[in-house]
């Protein structure tokens, strides 16, 4: 049977703040039409329309995280306001790209990053991490979790121990990250 | 380079921003100062970014796992598929399950036929029975007032239908028929099967007024089926049991104001005048005879009236030996049996016998 449901938006943002990732799914459903309008009347097509909603899904999920998150207009406002951001800047992006070739591009990596560090093979340390640490270092520092939410996704007895599970496990990832790379880059 | 837990937490405040005042300030000098702080700010600050890098990456591929699954299944597509395949199936279901019950259950179904010259009877002897079974068949629902049955045998249905007219069939070129569906072992397997009539079932008088038994009415009634018609059908129709020449009293020159007038002068009997227009009434009613051919029929519906087309007069329900009278009065006529009068309106339907109550009108025919 269909069923036909709509979700209020104080209802998205209390699932997004209790860390149900499922809403993800209803949000893109929700908003993708939106947004694949918006593209395709401002210049776009529909190569990388996908990943523009998505970034704009997930950067909707970050920022309603935020402690100081208040919702002053519809979701799909919000929403909309965010992939126009990213879509201008993904605008910006393509054309500079037209104009600077890769080596000129590598030069403008190498000041954003001071210290030379290949960020593809941090990802891939971090990917290869224990899974609970992992999940922890994400919580924390992308999602935005407080400890006791963490401590419950986690199973975690309570606040303290996400506290000091944290510092190891980010100390674990530091060490290993140092081990792939020359002590003169950091010293 | 190793990092304790408190500049591990000062970092991280520094780094979402939540740092401020004299610590922020104090922190921004000693960024400014020491080479190693400075660069595990900037590891840390590394570690973080590939952290948010590997986590919209797990969101991503979570979103694009469960969209395209979903989308597999919640397409409109799917969707519109799903929903008229399940209706067939539901339709198929509803009609297989009461199919049965329509085929045993008793139902009166009205049949739309084409005329086809594939199938004509008793052109001569029933000048106004013919029936016509053509190619096509469209049944709708009617009510019964029938004068023909077909019964088709295993699964064995009934049809009964109007006498027609040869004008009302070759006008129409259709014929309305009525189907009663009947039990499927109570008609033997025959292919055709004369209609179902005991002649002696009636008392009929042996020289009585030219009445003649047309025996081979039910010859007659044997019908032959065009290729859509079961071969073990069997058609039952009406019977025509006699036909009679009956003499009429016609009162053809009694008009109606007339028998206005004789009214209102039954009504003032006490009229001067009562005796000159009884004697100009009697003077302009002279009576003449006149004949009719009478029909006598048995309907297989058992119904009860007339059938009266200007020349010929249908008679239903009534056996031939039975005494009737007909008269004919400003153009009407009416039937008297049982001692009751009965109008006989001329129309190409049949009609139920209709009682005259108007004791003028009845006192005016008893003269």
């Amino acid at each position: 049977m269909f069923v036909f449901r709509k979700i209020s938006d104080q209802h998205i943002v209390k699932q997004i703040k209790s860390g149900d990732e499922k809403i993800l799914l209803h949000l893109y459903k929700e908003y993708h039409s939106l947004i694949k309008s918006f593209i395709l009347k401002n210049g776009g097509d529909e190569n990388g329309i996908d990943d523009i909603v998505q970034d704009t899904i997930i950067s909707l999920w970050k920022n309603i995280q935020k402690p100081t998150f208040l919702l002053h207009a519809k979701l799909s406002t919000y929403a909309l306001a965010i992939a126009k951001n990213k879509w201008f800047k993904e605008v910006k992006k393509r054309s500079k790209f037209r104009r600077i070739d890769a080596t000129h591009s590598k030069t403008l990596e190498a000041k954003n990053n001071p210290i030379d560090i290949d960020q593809d093979i941090i990802i891939k340390l971090i990917q290869e991490m224990d899974d609970t640490c992992r999940r922890l270092l994400a919580y924390f520092y992308f999602d935005g979790f407080n400890n006791k939410i963490i401590a419950e996704k986690l199973n975690f007895a309570n606040a303290n121990t996400v506290k000091s599970k944290k510092y190891q496990c980010f100390k674990k990832l530091q060490t290993t990250v140092l081990k792939q790379f020359k002590k003169d880059d950091f010293i | 380079m190793k990092i304790d837990q408190k500049t591990y937490e000062l970092i991280n405040l520094y780094l979402s921003g939540e740092l401020s005042g004299r610590s922020l300030d104090a922190f921004k000098v000693r960024l400014k100062k020491e080479d190693d702080f400075k660069k595990k700010v900037q590891l840390q600050k590394a570690l973080i970014d590939g952290i948010h890098e590997v986590r919209t990456q797990e969101l991503k591929k979570f979103i694009t796992d469960n969209v395209s699954n979903k989308n597999k299944i919640d397409s409109p597509l799917f969707k519109t598929g799903l929903s008229i395949a399940a209706s067939i199936v539901l339709i198929l279901a509803v009609f297989f399950s009461i199919k049965p019950l329509i085929n045993k259950k008793s139902t009166h179904v009205s049949s739309t036929i084409n005329r086809d010259s594939s199938v004509l009877l008793n052109e001569k002897s029933n000048l106004n029975q013919k029936i016509v079974i053509g190619d096509s068949i469209e049944t709708q629902v009617k009510s019964l007032d029938t004068q023909l049955i077909v019964k088709i045998p295993a699964p064995e249905i009934i049809i009964t239908e109007d006498i027609l007219s040869d004008d009302a069939i070759s006008d129409d070129n259709e014929i309305e028929t009525e189907i009663e569906v009947i039990d499927e072992n109570s008609i033997p397997n025959e292919k055709v099967t004369s209609v179902e009539y005991n002649s002696e079932d009636y008392d009929l008088p042996e020289n009585d007024s030219e009445i003649s038994i047309s025996k081979k009415s039910a010859e007659n009634n044997i019908l032959t089926y065009s290729d859509e018609i079961r071969d073990d059908s069997l058609i039952q129709k009406d019977l025509l049991l006699a036909n009679s020449t009956v003499s009429i009293r016609l009162y053809s020159n009694i008009e109606s104001k007339d028998i206005t007038q004789s009214i209102a002068l039954e009504t003032y009997k006490a009229s001067k005048n009562y005796e000159v227009t009884r004697s100009k009434s009697t003077k302009s009613a002279a009576v003449q005879y006149s004949t009719m051919q009478v029909e006598y029929w048995k309907s297989v519906v058992g119904f009860s009236g007339y059938k009266y087309d200007g020349n010929t007069i249908q008679l239903y329900g009534i056996i031939p030996n039975e005494n009737i009278e007909l008269s004919s009065l400003d153009n009407r006529l009416y039937l008297k049996k049982g001692g009751q009068y009965y109008e006989i309106k001329k129309s190409n339907k049949t009609n139920k016998f209709s009682v005259i109550t108007n004791p003028i009108l009845l006192k005016v025919l008893n003269e």
